[in-house]
């Protein structure tokens, strides 16, 4: 399992795509916007680098998550890669925790990228706990999206899936407030932004980084997302059979 | 083994397989049905450990399907599957069963080595990798990205996940279907130095010529069904087709037709060549008729003429 998902995070990062979403997007976002907009601008009495440093690092950490999931796992049940390994020893869940592994794995250089970024270009300032706590929570927070990901692939076919993949990625950043701040967001686009879980992901990094605690209700929706994703990913990968005819 | 056992013999069962060695697999009467199509019924077979069968059938015959069951990817709808003497799922477990399959698409993004080594490391006890990569001929594509691969290529990769784990039994559907004549050759080459290292094997295919060459013992399957299940020399015997092959020039292919037994003929020029499922009956009603012939021939049936007489509708 631990050598698949080895596997799994070297495919990935070789991947151009990946790089271009996940690293390539937030970084250039990130670096633009910061100097398009005035430094001395704030949201929430956060300066707007510091602000729009968890946005992004939380934006590349979703679309890491997502991208390393969906159109491959969607290519592989059609393709008899997973028939292929259903001949091998690998236990069948040994899959998912390969997938879902190698996602987190590479959800992990979009945060720490980004919060590179808004150090070195930026001079954000942050105390040492704080940067440690926001990259590290921030990490461990994309356990839903690397879960979600997996769960693209079952429910688009190979043909969809990269659409999908990439509408679910938007949808999620923009209702989560991550392309534009969720405070200047219509009144209704902040009602669905409050269901999903990527705003609840986010506002965990601007707490962080404006000095306070990451609220509980944050983590409990974020940890809540992550088991009910996990529970339709289980049983979808139980009930599908499309590999058995690849 | 019990006295049960070997009463359940399918229809036309030749030879004494049923008798010695432990079984590597055990096939009791497995039946397998989707939604109205009858993929496999009440097949029956034992393969003995060390044995290389070939399972030999047209398209649609159940070969896929029989593997499948015997690797655990699918379920009977009924009858008792073994592999070692337990559940095919387990037996692909403990790691004691490889298997080549006809599609699947190999894992992109990584190079031949990575893939490979990555699948030995799934088996408790694998192949060393330069034994690997010698027995499957991979030497000169380790370091390709595997979809940069020719078909025969990527069926040498295949082949070596099959074998990775060093397993006693090998399952092969259709091994050589995109491989040119060279490969081929290669292919069973490999594949025979493999097996003579007392592994089992059994292998589908639907080429007579390569079940014939290859293996101990070919049992025929046509429409979920065994039709005939020993070695080529016993199922060309099976076979009562002869071939009556005579010079003559003024042949005429309605009258011959009509002959005793006779069963197909044909003529290029003034060579006559007549299938008979009685070819006693059939020469002596030659003789007997007008025609004018000369230079006689009767030979007995190839095995594609077995294969044909026995998988007829």
């Amino acid at each position: 399992m631990f050598e698949y998902m080895k596997l799994e995070i070297r495919r990935v990062l070789r991947d151009r795509r990946y790089l271009i979403f996940s690293i390539g997007f937030p970084l250039g976002f990130y670096l633009m916007y910061t100097r398009a907009v005035s430094a001395t601008d704030t949201v929430d009495h956060m300066p707007w680098a510091t602000f729009y440093m968890v946005s992004m690092a939380t934006f590349g950490a979703i679309g890491a998550a997502l991208q390393s999931g969906g159109t491959r796992v969607a290519t592989e049940r059609a393709n008899g890669w997973i028939k292929q390994l259903r001949a091998t020893p690998l236990p069948p869940r040994g899959y998912l925790v390969a997938k879902g592994g190698a996602a987190m794995a590479v959800a992990f250089p979009s945060v720490f990228l980004i919060a590179l970024a808004g150090r070195l270009f930026n001079h954000v300032s942050l105390s040492a706990a704080s940067w440690v706590e926001m990259v590290g929570l921030v990490w461990l927070c994309a356990l839903p999206f690397a879960v979600l990901g997996v769960l693209l692939g079952y429910l688009f076919t190979v043909d969809s899936a990269q659409a999908g993949t990439t509408l679910t990625l938007f949808a999620l950043a923009i209702f989560g407030g991550m392309w534009w701040p969720f405070q200047l967001m219509p009144r209704a686009m902040r009602y669905i932004g409050e269901a999903t879980p990527s705003y609840h992901f986010a506002n965990i990094g601007w707490r962080i980084v404006s000095g306070d605690a990451p609220r509980v209700s944050d983590l409990a929706v974020v940890a809540l997302y992550a088991i009910v994703l996990g529970a339709i990913t289980m049983w979808k990968y139980r009930s599908d059979s499309s590999w058995r005819s690849a | 083994m019990n006295a049960a056992t070997l009463e359940r013999t399918p229809d036309l069962q030749l030879g004494s397989h049923s008798i010695g060695r432990a079984n590597a697999v055990r096939f009791e009467n497995v039946s397998m049905t989707f939604g109205h199509v009858h993929a496999l019924e009440r097949v029956n077979f034992h393969i003995k450990a060390g044995e290389t069968v070939a399972l030999l059938g047209p398209n649609g015959a159940g070969k896929s399907t029989a593997i499948s069951i015997m690797l655990g990817l699918l379920h009977a709808t009924a009858g008792v599957s073994e592999v070692f003497g337990v559940d095919p799922q387990h037996a692909v477990e403990s790691g004691r069963v490889g298997a080549m399959l006809q599609t699947g698409a190999l894992l992109s993004g990584v190079s031949v080595r990575e893939l490979v080594n990555f699948v030995r490391k799934l088996y408790p006890k694998p192949m060393a990798e330069a034994e690997l990569f010698e027995r499957a001929n991979l030497a000169s594509i380790a370091d390709r990205k595997t979809q940069a691969l020719s078909g025969g290529e990527a069926q040498r990769v295949r082949f070596a996940f099959a074998i990775a784990g060093n397993p006693d039994l090998v399952f092969l559907d259709e091994p050589t279907v995109a491989m040119d004549v060279d490969s081929r050759r290669d292919f069973w080459s490999n594949m025979r130095q493999f097996a003579a290292s007392g592994r089992t094997v059994l292998f589908a295919t639907h080429y007579l010529e390569e079940a014939d060459a290859i293996a101990d013992r070919i049992i025929v399957l046509n429409h979920g069904k065994i039709v005939a299940d020993g070695s080529a020399t016993e199922i060309k015997s099976t076979v009562n087709t002869r071939v009556i092959r005579f010079t003559s020039p003024d042949a005429e292919a309605a009258t011959l037709q009509t002959l005793t037994g006779a069963t197909d003929v044909q003529i290029h020029g003034h060579s006559v060549e007549l299938q008979s499922s009685d070819a006693d009956q059939t020469v002596r009603a030659l003789v007997r008729s007008e025609l004018a012939w000369r230079d006689l021939e009767v030979q007995g049936a190839d095995i594609e003429d077995a294969f044909l007489a026995l998988t007829r509708d």
